[in-house]
Order: C-alpha cells, then structure tokens, then sequence
C-alpha cells in the first residue's frame, strides 16, 4: 500500500481499477492494466506495426510512381525497420513483463535513436530522426486506440494521468470514470474546476507517481482529502468503501436542501451564486440552487475555437446563460486570458512571457485590443435586454484602468446609439479586486465602481507572491492568511461606507471553512463552484451573524495562517458535525 | 550439436558511405535468411545482423574492419554471402 498525496479539487471517494496515461507529449501507459492481459497487448503491438507497414507501404507506392524506385528505397529501409527482428523481440519481452506497447516501443525506439545520435555525424542524427519519427507512428497507432478506449469504457476506472487538458476532462464518460488523479495542476487549473462541476472526486497535484502504480492495482481517490492510496490493504479497504457509502447519503441529505431558503439560523439572507465557464452549466448549476450567476468567465469563447469569437458568439452564449437565470444577476467577467493562454489571432503578437502572471493579460490584453474588448461589451450590453446582466473587469489594478475601461464602454454604448441596436443602458459595472493594489486602493475604486467582487485565487497569489499550481510552493499558499483577511477587511468595509456590494467568487469562498469567517467580516454574497452550494448552504443554516461575527472578530486576531485555519476549522466542526463526518 | 560450430572472418567495409541504410539492409536481409544467429563486431559494440537497427549504431565507415560470426547449420553460407557483400561494395543488381 502506497499514499500519495495532491490537492484535493473535487470531493467524494472512488474506489477501483486504475488505469494509467504516461508522462510524456505523447500519453504512454507504463503498464497495462487491462485483464485480458499480455496477449491482448501484443496482438494490440502487431497490430500497431501492421498499420504502420501499411502506411509506409503506401508511401513506397507512391514514391515509386512520382519519383522512382530510387526514392522508394528509403521507403522499403523504412520498413525493415519496422519489421526488425531486434526491435520486435525486445518489445515482446517487456510486453511480457507487463509494460505497456506504447511504453516498451517507445522505451526500444527511444534507446536506439540515443545510440544513434550519440555516435555523431550528421547521418546518424539523420536515421535517429527516422526512428523517432517510427516512434511516432507507432504510438499514434498504439495511442488512436487507446484515446478510443477512454471514450468506450465498458468497465469503472480510475483514471490517473501526467495531466488531463480541460477538453479531455469533460469528454470524460462519468459513467465509468470514477475518479481522477494527476501530476501536475493546482486549485485553480481548470481541469480542477470542471472535475468539480461533473462532481468526480479528483486530486491534482500529486508530484510523479505514474511509476509507482503497476497492474491491474486496486486505487483509492480520496477527492475531499486529495489523497491517491495505490494498492490499499483490506482495512484500508473496508474503512474507504465505507466512507464511499456515507459520502453518497451526505451528498443526497444535500441535494433535499436545495429547496429550502438559503439563510442563517437568524434570519439573514446569504445569495449564494455560482461561477460558471460555459453556458452549458447555467441549467445545471440552478438546478444545486444558486441564486444567479456571479462569474461567469467568459474565456472559453476564445479558447474553443482557433477564429476569434464574433460578436453573434458572444452574445448567444449570454442569451443562453440569462434563459436559465432571467430575473436573477448574471455576472459576465470581460475576457481574462494572459500571455500563457492567448487568443488565437494574438498569440504570434505576444510571444509567451518569462512572467505570465504579471504580464499582458487580463484588463490589460482588453485595454491593447479595443475591437477585441468592443466586441464583447457590445454583445453584453445587447444580451442585458433579456435579464439582469452585469458587467466585471478583471485584473484592475489602478484606478486609471478602471477609467479606461469604462470609457471604451461609453464608446459602445454611443455606438449602439448611432446604430439604433436595442440595447440596455443602465447596466451595472463593477470590478474584480484581486490586485493587492485595488484592495489597498478600495476606498477610492467603491466610489465609481457598483460593485466589488473579490477574486481571491489571485489576490492571494499576488499577495503572497506564490503560484499555488507550482509544486515548490504550493504549501505556502494559504487562503488564511492574515494579511489576506486584512486585505477582505478593507475591502469590505470601503464598500460599506460607499454602499455598494461586495461579493468573494475565489476557490476560498467554496470552502466551507472560511464561510462563517467570511459572513462575520460582512459579507453576504458568494459565487462559488456549483457543487459546493448545498454544502454551504447547510453551513450557513446552522450559523447565526452573531456566531459568525465572534468567529471573524477572533479569526483576525491570529498572526498565522496555521492558526487561523486550524480556529476555523475547529469551529466549523463544531458547528456542522454531520459536515466533517465524511473526513 | 551444429550451433557449437562458429564460423567467422574478418571484413572490412569499402564502399564510400560506410554502412549506410543500404548497405546495413542488404546484411539484414541476407543474415535473416540464416536460422543461426548472424553477429557483426566492431571492437566491443556487437550488432544482431539481422537487424537494421543495431547494424546502425555500428557507425562503420569506409576502412573500419568488423568481425562477422554466424552460428547454426551451414553458418558458412551465410558467412560467404555477408562477405561477398563487403567486398563488392554492396553492388548489387537492383533486380534483388
């Protein structure tokens, strides 16, 4: 039995078979887990070399046509390779000792094509690249088949991977992927994210641990603990397929409370909103209970498509987002991408940065490409005919972005004007404070935005100057920080005096430990991942402001984030026992 | 009883380009007719004659003397033949 630890993303626990993608640009298997076992793989190999023979084959016919048998020779070289006896013999072996065809073609290949460039000279680098390039076909035969498999599960896995990009993650069939558990991502990668949202226990973050799991091995994932146990012994076993069962009951006592009103214990009405990235989930994500929407983040616009969105784009998917909410607020946040995810038409202009966090993204890739920016103000002020739709700039940092912001806004709306393009004018405008300088700076910001929503992913980044999906550091990014909670503090109290609302739409505000300390500081709106809202909403049913006010008033009291988390947690403990019951 | 018997000589490569793909397929394919095993030695790197692959990483150039070794019934057919190879600078009819 081996424990691995990562970061839990999305609760819930998962028992079964695992199944292993590899580490590198290509996804390789270390080991096969299938249970028809090792001559299934081969003939999976032979297969393989049948397809890439073919490929070739039809190369040297080509070749030899257009260009003479001259030509052709490489191509029949090409194919001795492929059928060499050496590279057929020693990929049996290890498909023998049970490792992947993919791993143990690209292990022999890989070696050979070392030898070669090794000995030097530009001949030998040259058939090098022709093994490499075999290389390739092989595992692109091996691999085809294999992504296939992932998509026609007949049997529960457990999926563990290098990493899973976002498109691969919702492709998942959750009917069969239990859980999932990667290398590398963090809190707020958006894989972690939607693994949320289709609510399959996952942990990110686990450091190299694909070699370690061999076989057919049972895998526990342990997604509210960010926990992977490869091989558990039958305690083990017997303690996690219990905890399985109760987290099943919890998560149905949740969902009956999605009815009731979401208050505290007192009386006060706490809006619990949910963030969303695709309009695909505004249905879903009411269905949990929430109360509107308050970040809806609009960048997969950009991202799912090479073309840039047009206006017609953006404007049906907030069409859409508003049906499912239309007498609730829809929080639309302008585009927030950065130098490490461009959009396709700027991604030749902004070679990737050194820095990508304090680069060109954000509010200020907007303020660069105003037609970009145009364009999406455009479609939103059209969209905010149909329903309560506000507009959020993220990233601002001083004030005279704001400005700027808001006049390339006036320039829309008297566009729209001229053109005699229905539209709403009196559209809320507010902004992101995730820039320790817009905190500092709150005051100021409360008396010309109409609203703050807290982004504390980055503020704590930025303030604590660490980069959570960095393994290095990950450890001392804590969301209790005192210097974060003075940070909310100000904020909070600026847009008191002002009378304008605030909300926290940060992974910190799914979290049910800091809710309580979060109503005691005042605030009364969240916006939060779906999924959480029942759990928070059971946590807000059992808390009084009163309760919560001593529990900030303490809280803030403390001098580290040790500390502070360890108070919180002890008192949310001791406020929902049934909560914490599932650890 | 016929694998004991070891056949081996010494050839040398002549041919301008040293063993390049051709000429390291022409071995393969005439050693892979043999059912003993085929071994090409350059010094202490030995090569599966059989395979393109491993006949590569000899890195043999024009001059480089290897020691050729086959094993197996009529081992001294195939021997003569990988030899008759070398000498003739891998010129073969294109017609094989």
């Amino acid at each position: 039995m081996q424990i691995k630890r990562g970061i839990a993303v999305s609760p819930g626990v998962a028992i079964g078979p695992a199944m292993v993608l590899g580490t590198e640009n290509f996804r390789i298997p270390l080991r096969f887990v299938s249970a028809s076992g090792i001559d299934f793989e081969l003939n999976r190999f032979h297969a393989a070399l049948d397809a890439v023979c073919e490929e070739i084959s039809v190369n040297e016919k080509l070749a030899r046509e257009r260009l003479g048998d001259q030509y052709a020779a490489i191509f029949s070289a090409h194919l001795m390779l492929v059928r060499d006896p050496q590279l057929v013999e020693q990929v049996e072996t290890r498909i023998r000792d049970k490792q992947s065809p993919e791993y143990a073609v690209s292990q022999v290949l890989g070696q050979y094509a070392k030898r070669l460039q090794n000995l030097g000279g530009q001949y030998l680098a040259e058939r090098s690249d022709d093994i490499v390039d075999l290389e390739k076909r092989m595992l692109r035969h091996l691999l085809g088949e294999r992504r296939e498999e992932l998509s026609h599960l007949t049997e529960p896995v457990l999926v563990l991977a290098h990493n899973l990009s976002p498109s691969e993650t919702t492709k998942l069939d959750r009917k069969f992927v239990l859980g999932f558990a990667t290398e590398v991502g963090g809190h707020t990668s958006h894989t972690a994210i939607l693994a949320g949202a289709m609510e399959i226990p996952a942990v990110v973050g686990i450091g190299k641990f694909l070699t370690d799991v061999s076989g057919s091995e049972t895998i526990i994932i342990d997604g509210s603990k960010g926990v992977v146990i490869i091989d558990p012994d039958e305690d083990t076993l017997v303690r996690y397929r219990d905890s399985e069962e109760r987290y099943r009951s919890h998560a149905r006592r949740l969902g009956s409370l999605s009815k009731l009103p979401c208050e505290t214990q007192d009386g006060v009405p706490i809006s619990i909103l949910g963030n969303i990235e695709f309009p695909e989930e505004a249905e879903p994500c009411k269905e949990k209970g929430a109360a509107g929407i308050g970040l809806y983040r609009t960048e997969f616009l950009y991202l799912e498509s090479n073309r840039e969105p047009t206006e017609e784009d953006h404007y049906q998917a907030y069409c859409q987002v508003l049906k499912a909410f239309p007498n609730q607020p829809v929080v639309i946040r302008t585009l927030d991408l950065g130098s490490d995810k461009m959009p396709g038409a700027l991604r030749a202009k902004y070679p990737e940065s050194v820095n990508p966090a304090l680069s060109i993204r954000s509010i200020r890739l907007s303020l660069q490409h105003l037609q970009l920016f145009k364009t999406q103000l455009r479609a939103a002020l059209r969209a905010a005919e149909f329903g309560d739709l506000r507009i959020m700039f993220p990233l601002i940092s001083t004030l005279l972005e704001f400005r700027q912001a808001k006049m390339v806004l006036s320039d829309v709306v008297e566009d729209l004007e001229e053109q005699g393009i229905p539209f709403r004018r009196d559209v809320p405008i507010g902004m992101m404070v995730e820039v320790p300088s817009a905190a500092i700076m709150a005051e100021e910001f409360a008396r010309e935005v109409s609203f703050f929503s807290l982004g504390t992913n980055d503020l704590i980044q930025y303030t604590l100057a660490v980069d959570r999906a960095d393994q290095a550091v990950a450890n001392l990014y804590r969301s209790g920080d005192p210097s974060i909670l003075r940070m909310i503090r100000n904020v909070v109290n600026a847009a008191k005096r002002n009378n304008i609302s605030v909300s926290v739409c940060g992974q910190m505000s799914s979290d049910p430990v800091f809710l309580p300390l979060l109503i005691g500081m005042g605030i009364r709106q969240f916006s939060v991942t779906p999924h959480a809202i029942p759990e928070l909403k059971e946590v807000i049913r059992n808390l009084t402001i009163e309760k919560a006010e001593k529990i900030a008033a303490r809280a803030e009291t403390l001098e580290v984030a040790r500390d502070v988390e360890n108070y919180l947690g002890g008192e949310l403990k001791r406020l929902c026992p049934d909560l914490m019951q599932l650890d | 009883m016929s694998d004991a018997v070891i056949h081996r000589r010494t050839v040398t490569v002549i041919n301008d380009q040293g063993l390049h793909f051709r000429p390291c397929q022409l071995i393969a394919l005439a050693a892979q007719q043999h059912p003993g095993t085929v071994v090409l030695r350059r010094g202490t790197t030995q090569a599966d004659a059989k395979s393109l692959l491993e006949l590569l990483t000899l890195a043999a150039e024009r001059g480089t003397d290897l020691e050729l070794e086959a094993t197996g019934p009529e081992a001294n057919v195939v021997v003569d033949k990988v030899c008759e190879l070398f000498s003739n600078g891998f010129h073969v009819p294109p017609s094989s």
